[in-house]
């Protein structure tokens, strides 16, 4: 092979400009509101914060965590990532397992993935879905952010794909030895498919802690508000009845980009920190779970 | 050995159980709650009340309100705009990864870009509305410095739909990427070699390897999205919306939730109107599956 | 098996489902005493709104108090030994009415709440209302009863189905909906002193006199911070809000949206008529000049008051208490600012302008199915009117109280007022003091003179009350009293309870008017579009309603 001295072709330095110019777009927002978060409110009306801030303070940020509501519904966010992420992961894998098995070993196995898939594909819409959730008495309960999405159709699918690659001679191996298939499922297939679970795992957990719209219909109290809805409210909507927790009612959130620069900057910091950790796994998860080669 | 199988299948019937009864509660019972779009529905009257049957006559009334046609025509103009940037843009993007040798700047860059696609629209619509303020964003702030006026780029009807796009298009084409790049590494290397033999430029090669090679995929998402076609993104629209702008960015989606909750309260045309939706949906999605299993011999499970 | 099993589910969770109806209630005989103090303990559920300057503004004050533990519960648990809960407190009028609508969906209703009249009509129709004719009669005591029929019989009537009375209305003023012009005065000073050759009005009369004025607070800088952040008119998305509305600028042409309107012995709807078209050609003009703000639709009561604080604002439309708020917290933190309430402006020197107005009420308390006690809700309003306007009344502590002016009335879920009060105060003040009786005034009237007192000794807080009713501080309620000697209030003709049709479509016509307006105002639709709007109108339900009105308005001649 030979071996040239590459000159940095006109091609790969354009390459490289738009890509880096993209990776800062992306970015460049958040800065934005970082200097923002940190600015004096006339400065602010000024105009004139690009990226850094003026008129340095943190009252802002002293506003927001000030307030018991924003706190309340941190709470309940934790609550609900730390209840529905579990379930939304044991019910995948204990689900995908038996659906990963081929038609003959299992008979009805097509029926259950049809009943499944069949979700995805027609709902009976918003109105039938809140009406049930009050018969159930769910309404303004926190069952109500939990249960209605457990069970995860995409995240099953993408597990039932990863499972069938695992080779059959493992679990006839197995078999042979006298385990059952709960032993097969979590000392076998698990074990070898952490990338896929650490995949799905993290789809639940963006999902739950995104999640607005549901704590929004479904919850009477502004207490039960997860964060996004509670964050919906401040910085889009306003729901004064917001203000029933005691803090300080000096100056609204609406007239205030500070405070809301700085909502939105402790919002995301959780998946800041843990996005570069968790990446990793999760673009080989991704790609081996949903494409079939 | 019939019977130990049976007991053994039992424990797996078991294991998918959780999930079907799931399922069936939270997905198949509300679509009992669809006749609701063949009534005259009071809610004074109770769910189980004695509601009137009035047959197709809420579908009818839906079509004679004006903004009906409207926001159909919004929603697939945005969520094709949206599908065919959605489907260029993130392939441009890994062809560009693709090509850069440095592992470090590459990684690096990814962990960047797909960022956007994990933070909620509730942020991000409330760092589009500060950023795109016609009097104090920063992007207005910087059309003024080379001489352009101020756009209301979420106030005007003719530029609402565009920002939808863009803005959308900003936070997804990262993650968006991916998989058409992860798909470019299962490309064999060998096919490039001998290319390169044959004196091939690096556009030849996009042209002729990377493409075609990355076609199954290209091929099953872009009938996936169009699939899609009727969902041009609640989340996005909801909180980017206002009244001014109703004319060109009402959606189906929001546009149900208004019939419901909005100033309306009705629940006759929002279940109607959804019922309409879930239908299309249904076909467009089901063609969608079919074609990719029979031209990118896509199997879902 | 599987079968089996799925079919037996599906039973077992419908059965679940369809079985859960409430036991029907029995009633409870009452005491027949207006004030009767039950013997027990007895809690009632009930369902309110809350609005944001309860908790920024009383409760940050009186923070041993919350909307479910205040003065008046303590009051109706000593009085009548009726103790308040609440299913719900709705941050805003729009989600009081999504989640009643829901409530009502799953019959589950509290025991009373506040609905208006197409909401009663339905529930009556589902059965879900007491008869209160008799409980009215017996329990409603002389004031309260007083009060209810000041302005006519019509708030009663408007809830009455087949001779049954079936929500008792909680009664406000309706001259108090009455909208003003309100104008910063220092700014024309100032801009008036910079550039004499401006000469801009002080009591601007008519459109062109007030587009004078909105052009120069824009240009000229009045807040002097060098900046070009100080609006024409400030409006809000909201076209016909109480604060920052434009309803006004129709009313200077004669145009009278929303409303009925009579004209040759008929009735019309308001919005549909060519005085529309008229206003709204000229608000296009408006805002393509920028004296309507281009980010109007998205400004809220909440921003406005925000802008109004920073300064921002010079002209905006308003009710009669606009001074005690936003404009009292602007005063606070700079007494230099100068305030004028004015009549309406109109299209042309030669006539006043009508304000318009519609029926006194908030709405009507409807007892439901589920309530024991239907007399509860007569009683609560009896001590409350009682508490506030009655012999041995307590004004202070459940009014306002002088210390702070607060209106703490907003604690109570039920607050009815008798609807002439505001403008009846004002004459006696002014009344006193033409003839130097100022010792002779009692109740609401003497209160409010010494709050004007309190400011004139120098307090700043009581100055909306100066602006509000002093004689000598050309106060709002002298441009009250304007309309009222002149007649000036255009009262919506139809006042009862909605047709079949309205209830069908009317929040259907309501909202593509709005978004008509909105569009033809901002200038994404054109003129023309108004004519389409009409025709839209008419084939859509408001030639069906416009015929039901007028059978019914034909009734009652």
């Amino acid at each position: 092979m030979i071996i040239r001295k590459k000159r940095v072709s006109i091609l790969t330095i354009i390459n490289i400009t738009i890509l880096i110019s993209l990776a800062l777009l992306c970015v460049l927002p958040f800065a934005n509101m970082l200097a923002m978060s940190f600015s004096s409110k006339e400065a602010i009306d000024e105009g004139i914060i690009t990226f850094f801030p003026l008129g340095l303070n943190v009252d802002a940020y002293k506003y927001i965590l000030s307030k018991d509501a924003f706190w309340q519904s941190l709470k309940i966010s934790l609550i609900r990532v730390a209840f529905g992420v579990p379930l939304n992961v044991i019910i995948a894998i204990i689900t995908a397992y038996p659906l990963a098995k081929e038609s003959k070993k299992f008979k009805t196995r097509t029926i259950y993935v049809w009943i499944l898939f069949f979700t995805l594909l027609f709902s009976g819409g918003i109105i039938p879905w809140y009406f049930l959730l009050h018969k159930l008495n769910m309404l303004n309960n926190m069952s109500a952010l939990i249960l209605p999405g457990a069970v995860p159709v995409f995240s099953i699918i993408i597990l039932i794909n990863f499972f069938r690659r695992i080779p059959k001679e493992l679990e006839e191996a197995a078999i042979m030895d006298g385990a059952n298939h709960w032993q097969i499922l979590f000392k076998i297939y698990v074990p070898l498919s952490v990338a896929s679970i650490a995949t799905i795992t993290l789809f639940s957990l963006v999902w739950h802690w995104n999640s607005w719209f549901d704590g929004m219909l479904l919850m009477h109290d502004p207490s039960k508000y997860p964060l996004q809805t509670y964050l919906q409210q401040i910085l889009i909507e306003t729901d004064t009845s917001l203000n029933q927790y005691k803090g300080n009612p000096e100056f609204s959130f609406l007239g205030n980009k500070s405070a809301r620069a700085a909502g939105v900057i402790i919002s995301i910091i959780p998946i800041v920190i843990a996005f570069p950790f968790v990446q990793r796994h999760f673009k080989k998860g991704l790609v081996l779970g949903s494409v079939k080669e | 050995m019939h019977k130990s199988i049976r007991r053994k299948n039992l424990a797996l019937h078991l294991m998918v159980l959780p999930a079907i009864i799931l399922v069936f509660i939270f997905n198949y019972i509300p679509l009992f709650g669809i006749v609701i779009a063949f009534q005259d529905f009071v809610p004074a009257k109770g769910l189980f009340g004695d509601q009137e049957w009035v047959g197709l006559e809420n579908f009818r009334f839906l079509f004679e309100l004006p903004q009906t046609k409207q926001v159909i025509i919004n929603t697939i103009v945005i969520a094709l705009a949206k599908a065919i940037v959605g489907l260029i843009i993130p392939i441009i993007v890994a062809l560009m990864l693709n090509s850069l040798r440095k592992q470090g700047l590459r990684s690096g860059i990814q962990t960047l870009i797909y960022l956007p696609h994990f933070i909620s629209w509730v942020i991000i619509s409330s760092i589009l509305i500060d950023i795109l303020s016609p009097s104090t964003g920063i992007i207005n702030q910087f059309l003024m410095q080379i001489g352009i006026e101020p756009v209301y780029f979420l106030g005007e009807p003719k530029y609402f739909r565009m920002t939808l796009v863009v803005s959308d298009l900003w936070k997804e084409f990262g993650y968006g990427s991916i998989l058409y790049y992860a798909a470019m590494q299962g490309i064999n290397p060998e096919l490039y070699e001998a290319s390169d033999i044959d004196g091939a430029n690096k556009l030849r090669k996009i042209w002729h390897i990377t493409l075609p090679g990355i076609r199954m995929i290209i091929v099953l998402l872009g009938l996936l999205s169009l699939g899609n076609i009727l969902n041009a993104g609640f989340d996005q629209v909801f909180n980017l919306y206002n009244i001014q702008v109703l004319e060109t960015g009402d959606i189906l989606d929001t546009y149900i939730y208004q019939l419901a909750f909005g100033t309306n309260l009705n629940y006759s045309l929002a279940t109607a109107a959804s019922l309409l939706k879930s239908i299309i949906s249904f076909v467009l999605i089901s063609m969608a599956y079919y074609l990719s299993y029979k031209y990118a011999d896509y199997r879902m499970f | 098996m599987k079968k089996t099993l799925v079919f037996l589910l599906t039973l077992i969770v419908l059965v679940a489902l369809s079985g859960c109806k409430k036991t029907e209630t029995k009633i409870i005989p009452g005491d027949n005493d207006p004030f009767g103090k039950y013997d027990n303990l007895t809690t009632i559920e009930l369902v309110r709104t809350s609005d944001a300057s309860i908790e920024s503004d009383i409760l940050s004050y009186y923070n041993d108090e919350t909307l479910q533990n205040n003065r008046f519960t303590n009051l109706f648990e000593e009085e009548l030994n009726i103790k308040i809960t609440y299913k719900f407190i709705a941050a805003n009028p729009e989600q009081y009415r999504t989640k009643l609508n829901l409530a009502m969906s799953i019959n589950d209703l509290p025991d009373f709440m506040m609905v208006d009249p197409q909401q009663i009509k339905q529930l009556n129709a589902a059965e879900q209302l007491i008869d209160l004719t008799e409980y009215w009669e017996t329990y409603a005591s002389d004031l309260l009863k007083e009060i209810t029929t000041q302005e006519g019989n019509q708030v009663l009537e408007a809830a009455t189905i087949d001779g049954k009375l079936l929500g008792i209305p909680q009664m406000f003023s309706s001259i108090d909906r009455a909208q003003f012009l309100w104008i910063r005065t220092d700014w024309i000073d100032k801009i008036n002193e910079d550039n004499p050759n401006l000469n801009l009005p002080k009591e601007p009369k008519t459109i062109d006199d007030l587009e004078k004025i909105a052009r120069a607070f824009m240009t000229e800088d009045p807040d002097g911070n060098g900046r070009d952040d100080t609006y024409g008119i400030i409006n809000q998305g909201n076209l016909w809000a109480d604060l920052g509305g434009l309803t006004a600028l129709f009313n200077s042409y004669d145009a009278y949206p929303n409303i009925w309107v009579e004209s040759d012995g008929k009735l019309e709807f308001g919005s549909i008529q060519p005085e529309v078209k008229e206003t709204l050609a000229k608000l296009s003009e408006m805002y393509n000049e920028g004296i309507i703000h281009r980010e109007f639709a998205t400004q809220t009561s909440d921003t406005i008051a925000d802008k109004i604080k920073t300064s921002k604002v010079g002209i905006v439309f308003g009710e009669q208490w606009t001074c005690a708020w936003p404009i009292q917290d602007l005063y606070n933190i700079n007494p230099n600012t100068e305030w004028k309430a004015l009549p309406l402006v109109s299209s042309d020197n030669d006539k006043n302008t009508k304000t318009q107005i519609t029926m006194g009420t908030y709405g009507w308390w409807a007892a439901s199915k589920s309530s024991q006690h239907p007399e509860a809700i007569i009683k609560l309003m009896n001590t409350y009117v009682e508490s506030i306007w009655g012999e041995n009344n307590d004004f202070d502590k459940y009014y306002m109280p002088e210390e702070t002016g607060l209106p703490v009335w907003k604690l109570s879920p039920i607050n009815p007022e008798p609807p002439t009060k505001n403008l009846d105060a004002y004459l006696s003040i002014k009344n006193a003091i033409e003839n130097e009786t100022e010792d002779t005034l009692v109740g609401e009237a003497k209160q409010i003179f010494d709050q004007i007192q309190k400011f004139e000794a120098g307090d700043k807080k009581f100055w909306s009350w100066s602006k509000g009713y002093n004689p000598l501080d050309e106060p709002v309620y002298e441009s009250m009293k304007f309309y009222h000697d002149n007649e000036l209030f255009q009262y919506n003709q139809y006042n009862t309870a909605p047709t079949e049709t309205m209830v069908d479509r009317m929040s259907f016509l309501q909202d593509e008017q709005n978004r008509v307006f909105t569009g033809i105002i901002n200038g994404t639709k054109s003129l023309d579009d108004f004519d389409k709007f009409v025709d839209d109108w008419n084939r859509l339900g408001g030639e069906d309603i416009t015929k039901e009105v007028n059978d019914w308005y034909k009734s009652i001649k």
